[in-house]
């Protein structure tokens, strides 16, 4: 562990006098970072330090300011029309938050008008370092808990900083409320003022439904919209724009509004279901079937269904290959996954889709051609969409599998269950060989290999001394994101998210993962088990460049994180440099860079490691402080960039993992 | 079965195949009585040539990889991973019969040959097709992908690492 500069794991938001003494008073570290800088810095910083002494200015150690613990622990406020002023368009909408239970908002400052009145009607409400991070960070919190969860940035660039997290939301079909201000209409095409920009065509393509609101009694119908489409058939991203006319304007009566009803009359929460007809047909088809196989994607997830899916394989011996952002919705560790049995799903004869929103073709899953298909699928419009079906199944996941639960007979499949078994004893093995040659390589280069840091993390996590089920946690990155979702393991629903899922963004991390982080803390919906539990975010040192500094928003909400840096001082895409060796500095970063020195200039701990046995140690230090102190973590596991090559050390996590299994980002 | 009826099975089960997505585009080339030569759009959105000779009794992909040069240790480890689908710890639905199954490398052109079975019925021959189809597919899904073929496939096929999913 590193020691330059630590913080004292038991005073680090103390703000005292023995935490001045213990030598990291900010004044200490201006002065020294004076000292560092030299020459360079013509004064800069050193005034600052001079300035500080001059005029006697305590500047006091890393700490939470008084007047952020205050805010957060205020009494939310109800507005009501009859309050002076009446309610402005601002707290109608989040009224009808409120009412729709909006579990989170995260956001930067900026569009003002909209999270003020959010943050005081009571929704918990996140505020962080950049508007991009933040929306990572809701979308983390609606795959961690299937809940729908609001972002917010100012108009224009808060705005475009959104836009990755948008797309990264899109693809997962993840319940985001995209909410940000828009200047005035009245500056319309006008470029009155700044950042004025037509918002909504910006996020053409990537969302469910958008709407820039520019009649302002119309302010409520349109959370009725945001709302019916967030919480309907397949989810996805609901964009809306908020014009200051409409978040100023002012309702002394509900008469004012157009469409002002409670949500029971604006939106309904009856759902299709499959006929008994089609239950019947499907009951038949399986029975037919030798090795019927479910792909359990990410509507079952979200529709909240797992124990149902439980219920009928174990019924009838159904294979099960769970997919999508989240995984967890069914055990890794069943005697029925196919997850884990890399190629028995090559073996199956009958595949039903269940709630499988991004729809492979049928050339990208490892199945047979011969294969029969069903899609159960809550929108009919989607069904035959890049995979030919043999039956398709109009229905809400959670009252098909009710329905099919009710009607599915017992059946035992032995020679079925039987090849499972062997499919995943044979792919264990291969994980094993994989993880020895990766201490191999680690050995031999003096630098951590990412799949040695993937087996370290199963070793701490999956099977060691915490509950396998505890820890929630995100993978994402280039080189390591291979390993880890190659050798990926979850056990509950939500406990895995898949960062990369479809979307491929690098840099979602950390804030998908202080998203997750929220979710574990309040111990929302499948995190209620695990509430307070720390999470862990594996991530590289190309991603972390985009969210470090949330460290700060965790260290803030107090959310325990440990943040895992695979450092390889590159881009993932270092393997691809040789082609043109001209270009290869495009893909190289310094070398040897201290993301954990970074991390304790945030005020969270750091630790620095080059090999597994090191990392392994770091991990469990880093999860008992954070379990028993609420300590928060950046490991930086050393590494180099000649492990992405596969020239160089061949390594067959090196690819990313086949579909349908265990850590499948693509679908 | 006549070579005209091995023929149409082979035909018609392809379609299917077809018809189910497996493939993106399907065609009959060239169909002779005794040999018939089928243009599959699959892998990589490449055409694939599938040849099918009743008077050999073999099915065939003239090149599934190519610019592989031969005993080299792509090769090898081709050969190697073809030789796993004929280990008697695959279920008996999966495996197949490794006196059926060849590879060849011609002018760095890897090819698979199979062999049918003798006597060949509508149901073993189709078993039959579906084995080879399926062992094409694992090549893509298994066999590049174990990690060392990322500067091959970038090569070869113009897919950069980060895109071949």
């Amino acid at each position: 562990m590193s020691n330059d500069n630590k913080i004292d794991s038991n005073n680090h938001n103390d703000d005292n006098d023995d935490k001045k003494s213990s030598g990291f008073s900010r004044r200490k570290f201006i002065q020294s970072a004076a000292v560092g800088t030299g020459a360079m810095a013509m004064g800069g910083m050193a005034q600052a330090g001079d300035l500080s002494e001059k005029y006697n200015i305590d500047i006091k150690s890393i700490g939470i300011s008084p007047d952020f613990t205050a805010s957060v622990d205020l009494a939310p406020i109800t507005s009501t029309f009859s309050q002076k002023g009446g309610m402005t368009g601002a707290d109608v909408f989040a009224r009808a938050c409120k009412e729709e239970d909006l579990q989170a908002l995260f956001c930067c400052p900026g569009n003002y008008d909209i999270i003020h009145a959010l943050a005081a009607e009571g929704i918990p409400a996140y505020g962080g370092r950049n508007e991009g991070q933040m929306a990572h960070a809701a979308d983390g919190f609606s795959r961690a808990t299937g809940e729908v969860a609001a972002c917010s940035g100012t108009e224009g660039p808060g705005f475009t900083s959104m836009i990755m997290a948008i797309g990264t939301a899109n693809a997962a079909r993840t319940p985001l409320l995209v909410l940000a201000s828009n200047m005035q209409i009245a500056g319309e095409d006008r470029e009155q003022m700044i950042q004025n920009v037509y918002q909504q065509p910006t996020t053409e393509g990537m969302k469910k439904y958008g709407k820039r609101i520019i009649t302002p009694n119309r302010v409520h119908e349109y959370a009725g919209h945001a709302f019916r489409h967030l919480k309907s058939g397949v989810p996805g991203p609901v964009h809306l724009d908020f014009p200051a006319e409409v978040s100023r304007a002012t309702f002394s009566d509900p008469s004012q509004l157009t469409d002002y009803y409670t949500r029971e009359r604006y939106r309904t929460e009856s759902r299709p279901s499959p006929s008994i007809t089609e239950i019947k047909d499907l009951v038949k088809l399986i029975g037919k079937a030798e090795r019927p196989l479910i792909i359990a994607g990410q509507g079952v997830h979200q529709r909240k269904a797992s124990d149902e899916l439980l219920k009928i394989v174990s019924r009838n011996d159904i294979a099960v290959a769970q997919s999508g952002p989240v995984m967890g919705h069914f055990p890794d560790d069943h005697r029925l996954s196919a997850a884990t049995a890399t190629g028995a799903t090559l073996s199956a004869d009958l595949v039903i889709f269940i709630g499988q929103y991004c729809m492979p073709s049928p050339g990208e899953y490892a199945l047979s051609p011969n294969v029969k298909v069903v899609r159960v699928h809550p929108e009919q419009g989607d069904i035959g969409r890049n995979w030919p079906v043999d039956m398709g199944i109009v229905s809400d996941e959670k009252l098909f599998l009710e329905e099919l639960a009710n009607k599915i007979p017992r059946k035992k499949r032995s020679a079925w269950v039987n090849e499972l078994d062997a499919a995943r004893q044979k792919t264990a093995k291969k994980v094993e060989r994989g993880y020895q040659l990766a201490l191999k390589y680690s050995e031999k280069a003096g630098f951590i290999h990412p799949a040695a840091l993937a087996m370290e993390f199963e070793n701490v996590f999956a099977k060691g001394d915490i509950d396998p089920k505890q820890t929630t946690y995100t993978i994402g990155g280039f080189t390591n994101g291979r390993c880890l979702a190659r050798n990926s393991f979850s056990y509950r629903p939500g406990q895995l998210l898949a960062v990369p899922y479809q979307y491929g963004a690098i840099g979602a991390d950390i804030g998908m993962a202080f998203g997750a982080g929220v979710a574990v803390q309040r111990g929302i919906g499948p995190q209620a088990n695990y509430k307070g539990a720390p999470v862990v975010c594996m991530t590289s040192d190309a991603a972390a460049a985009f969210g470090l500094f949330e460290m700060d928003t965790a260290n803030q909400y107090k959310v325990p994180m440990i943040v895992v840096i695979y450092n390889n001082n590159a881009w993932g895409t270092f393997g691809q440099a040789h082609r043109k060796p001209q270009a290869t500095h495009l893909h190289l970063f310094q070398e040897n860079l201290r993301y954990d020195k970074v991390a304790e200039g945030l005020g969270v701990r750091g630790e620095y490691v080059k090999s597994p046995a090191d990392f392994r140690a770091a991990l469990l230090r880093s999860y008992k402080l954070a379990s028993t102190e609420g300590l928060s973590t950046v490991i930086n596991c050393q590494g180099i960039k000649e492990f992405s090559s596969a020239s160089q050390f061949p390594h067959p996590s090196l690819a990313w993992p086949i579909e349908p299994g265990r850590g499948a980002v693509a679908h | 079965m006549q070579p005209a009826d091995i023929l149409t099975t082979t035909t018609q089960t392809l379609t299917d195949y077809a018809s189910k997505g497996f493939f993106n585009t399907f065609s009959t080339a060239k169909l002779s009585n005794s040999q018939a030569t089928y243009h599959v759009r699959w892998h990589f959105q490449n055409i694939y040539e599938l040849i099918l000779n009743t008077k050999t009794n073999k099915l065939s992909i003239p090149v599934i990889l190519p610019n592989v040069p031969a005993r080299s240790a792509m090769d090898k480890d081709f050969r190697a991973f073809i030789k796993e689908l004929s280990d008697t710890d695959l279920p008996e639905h999966r495996r197949i019969p490794s006196e059926q199954l060849k590879v060849v490398n011609k002018n760095k052109g890897l090819s698979l040959i199979m062999t049918l079975p003798k006597p060949l019925t509508a149901t073993t021959l189709e078993q039959s097709i579906e084995k080879f189809i399926s062992s094409i597919h694992q090549v893509f899904k298994f066999f590049l992908k174990n990690g060392n073929y990322d500067d091959y496939v970038a090569q070869t096929y113009g897919i950069d690492s980060d895109s071949f999913w």
